[in-house]
């Protein structure tokens, strides 16, 4: 392979992993994740290039000075992934990093996120599951009903019990630790079932223990329109310092960057939703990823320079009424930035109002509320709201990116 | 100095940065400790590795930090079941230093706050280690009175949540947390029927609208049980990896200079994650919980370092088993710069300065020897030797 420029090589980079999902081998998807090139040769850094993964089509080209150079792959999960390459001038140089270390294909997008271990650990270290089969069900019941709210402290979890409301689903993959579970809008991908109101729930019972799953479904790939599947491992004998329940959603665009949210890195996951800001806001076609979009760059925003997105964020909570977060995401950028205290007001209204709609899609969004609601103490409304999602968040895994409450009295 | 909690004071004229640890591990009314147990315990104890890692915290403030502003103020407070007495590591001037209780850690909070207004530039500095209750969005960090008024157990704690709400209305633009806890298991419960989570020392008052909100970055881990914890008598693990990225794990090239490495919370808090996390693949240590608060995670220099980073390695065989049956060296140019023995099933875990270099593992039953050279680059090395 030769390229015009002599004095130029280029470096074509990619990362191996073989996904297996609904359907096909490999799904078809290409996750993008965040990769960096370092000169061995002096020299500088080139950082937040989006790298393709997959088992197989074309890396994304970097041109670079000639030299040594180590590429590198940051996983959400945590892990670095490297390769060295000798990159000539003039010539295209194809690295491949090998990121395929999941303990099953079938568990390969959790892996990457880092809601389970490596293949080496996971087998050394994992013995048979020694809780019961878990018990779950995707809601189905009236789109109305109380369960979902966060409302007052002395009733904290109000569920909707009825179990025609609920109905089973079997995972799509199960071994001797753990279970994956797959969704779409209309409910698991082995079986539309319909759903009940915007919102998807699901209940998942192991034993004693029964937890509300918010699902981030229907969730709606931005090139294709089409629906990109919600993925939940469980994990009934989860060890300390581990999540009995993780969701992810495998959107090749933006899962990436869900999973740097996820574990904190914004500043990652903001590069990934710059990327597609328009795409977010201006067609607002998936108000999820537009949330998840919004804490990122909420989060990372110093508040000295007025950004273009801030109106979005105003109609993120106008238009998607149904989604708690948007007005939460609202009042923080208010409550971030010099204001007079009408502004101040404004935020209170989107805070409290954000609370009648019900549990926030991010568990972010819960901390959110409770910092923006804590600058209005002593109010007696707020008050009691403080009271009650302080309440409602002591069910609540704050170590997932979706709302995870465990509705039991056993956890106590 | 009329703080007594300061062991490093240095006047200057500007922006500078302001310290406060604190490191809890006697708790007086906790079952072990030198007052009255408290009801209801909670299964809590005492700790030792909570004032180790303020120490080492407060060592390396005082020696090791750098950045474009100058170390104004290092304040300490311990509470430990050895010894209070702290040694500046550069003035070499002895202090006893306050124990870390309410009373105490309630006038160091609004001490150290005080300095920070002194110049709106102030970058403040706070660090906690000790128990801590942590569930949902509450964190009560607990102090070594924690329990000692039965009627309200949480006088002697400080709420977190509390204290960065407070530092808003200062006026040092920009604010660093950390928090290193050993999780209480039993932390649902003993908070589910307060209404009170501790001293909030510093009041939350509207600021001026005209005024920048100070930037602020949390980092908190929690780790539950005290064996996760860390070693009795060392620094917690969470610790370790956070003096690890502040050594270079958690430093990137600068743009403006790229033969200069600087440390921000963004990259500190990832590099954090990604030592503890190999370090748990490695074998040494179980996954702690590491709890990102994502509510605030601005970005301005921690450490400027002086010279190239200084990095983990993790050096393993790559079959399974085979790490205890290896001898393994580092090498560079002609020189070996460390060795381990065979016997140990871990991975070997040295320390080595940005640069390339040679791991061997030789096989003594076998003759087998097995050799690659890497480069080592933040925020870790990971070599995996292999039979050719």
């Amino acid at each position: 392979m030769t390229d015009d420029k002599t004095d130029t090589a280029l470096i074509e980079l990619s990362a191996y992993v073989y996904f297996d999902g609904p359907g096909a081998p490999d799904f078809g998807e290409r996750l993008v994740l965040l990769g960096n090139l370092f000169p061995l040769e002096g020299g500088t850094a080139r950082r937040g290039i989006m790298v393709p993964t997959g088992s197989s089509g074309a890396g994304v080209t970097v041109p670079v000075e000639p030299g040594r150079y180590i590429c590198e792959v940051e996983l959400p999960s945590g892990d670095l992934a490297r390769n060295e390459v000798d990159a000539v001038a003039g010539e295209t140089t194809p690295v491949v990093i090998d990121i395929d270390h999941s303990p099953y294909e079938t568990h390969a997008w959790q892996f990457l996120m880092g809601a389970v271990e490596s293949r080496d650990v996971y087998h050394s270290r994992r013995a048979s599951r020694s809780s019961p089969t878990p018990d779950v069900r995707w809601y189905v019941g009236p789109s109305d009903a109380p369960g979902w709210s966060i409302p007052d402290p002395d009733h904290p979890l109000r569920g909707d019990d009825d179990m025609n409301h609920w109905a089973s689903v079997q995972p799509v993959q199960a071994d001797e630790a753990t279970l994956v579970y797959r969704f779409v809008g209309n409910g698991p991908v082995q079986k539309a079932l319909g759903a009940g109101g915007r919102r998807r729930f699901c209940s998942v019972r192991v034993g004693r223990r029964r937890y509300l799953v918010t699902l981030p479904a229907p969730w709606v790939d931005l090139e294709t329109d089409n629906q990109c599947p919600t993925e939940m491992m469980v994990d009934p004998d989860a060890q300390s310092g581990r999540s009995p329940i993780s969701v992810t959603v495998r959107d090749p665009r933006l899962g990436g960057g869900l999973g740097y949210f996820a574990t904190g890195s914004l500043d990652l996951a903001v590069q990934m939703f710059a990327d597609v800001e328009g795409m977010l806001y201006e067609k607002m076609v998936n108000p999820l990823a537009a949330a998840a979009g919004g804490y990122a760059l909420v989060g990372t925003d110093d508040g000295r320079v007025r950004q273009r997105w801030y109106p979005w964020l105003d109609n993120l909570g106008n238009w998607q009424s149904w989604l708690p977060d948007g007005l939460i995401l609202a009042a923080t950028r208010r409550l971030r930035q010099p204001m007079a205290g009408e502004r101040r007001q404004e935020a209170r209204e989107m805070l409290v109002e954000s609370l009648a709609k019900g549990v926030p899609m991010y568990t972010i969004g819960l901390r959110w509320l409770m910092d923006g609601l804590s600058a209005f103490a002593g109010d007696p409304e707020v008050d009691a709201a403080i009271a009650a999602v302080r309440n409602y968040s002591y069910r609540v895994d704050m170590t997932q990116p979706f709302v995870i409450a465990r509705l039991d009295e056993a956890m106590w | 100095m009329s703080d007594p909690a300061l062991v490093h004071d240095v006047s200057i004229d500007g922006p500078a940065v302001h310290c406060l640890v604190v490191g809890c591990g006697a708790y007086t009314h906790l079952p072990g400790g030198s007052g009255q147990e408290m009801a209801d315990p909670g299964g809590m104890g005492q700790l030792t590795s909570p004032p180790q890692s303020a120490r080492a915290i407060a060592d390396w403030l005082i020696q090791t930090c750098r950045s474009d502003k100058p170390l104004g103020t290092v304040s300490l407070l311990l509470s430990d079941v050895q010894e209070i007495a702290y040694t500046n590591p550069v003035t070499g001037v002895d202090h006893d230093v306050p124990p870390a209780d309410s009373a105490h850690v309630d006038t160091a909070v609004l001490e150290w706050a005080q300095r920070g207004m002194a110049d709106s530039g102030n970058r403040m500095i706070f660090f906690f280690s000790g128990h801590g209750l942590v569930a949902g969005v509450t964190t009560s960090l607990l102090l070594s009175d924690f329990g000692a008024h039965p009627l309200n157990r949480f006088k002697g704690a400080l709420d977190f949540e509390g204290l960065v709400r407070g530092m808003t209305s200062t006026t040092a633009t920009e604010q660093l947390f950390i928090v290193d806890v050993c999780r209480v298991s039993t932390a649902r419960r003993l908070l589910a029927d307060a209404k009170f989570f501790g001293i909030v020392p510093l009041e939350e008052s509207p600021r001026d609208p005209a005024a920048d909100r100070p930037q602020q970055a949390v980092l908190y881990s929690t780790v539950a049980g005290e064996k996760a914890y860390g070693m009795p008598g060392a620094a917690s693990v969470y610790t370790k990896a956070l003096i690890a990225a502040l050594n270079g794990a958690g430093s990137q090239q600068m743009e403006e200079d790229v033969r200069r490495w600087r440390v921000d919370p963004h990259l500190l808090d990832r590099a954090v994650f990604k030592i503890l996390k190999r370090r748990c693949e490695a074998g040494f240590d179980d996954a702690p919980s590491q709890q990102n608060s994502n509510q605030h995670l601005a970005t301005f220099p921690i450490h400027d370092l002086e010279g190239r980073p200084r990095l983990p390695v993790f050096v393993r065989c790559a079959g399974n088993n085979e790490n205890s049956l290896a001898e393994f060296a580092c090498i560079t140019g002609d020189t070996q710069l460390a060795c381990r023995e065979a016997g140990h099933a871990e991975d070997w875990e040295l320390e080595l300065e940005q640069g390339e270099y040679t791991f061997q593992a030789s096989f003594p039953t076998t003759g087998e020897l097995r050799s690659a050279s890497t480069p080592v680059l933040p925020a870790y090395g990971s070599v995996s030797l292999g039979s050719t």
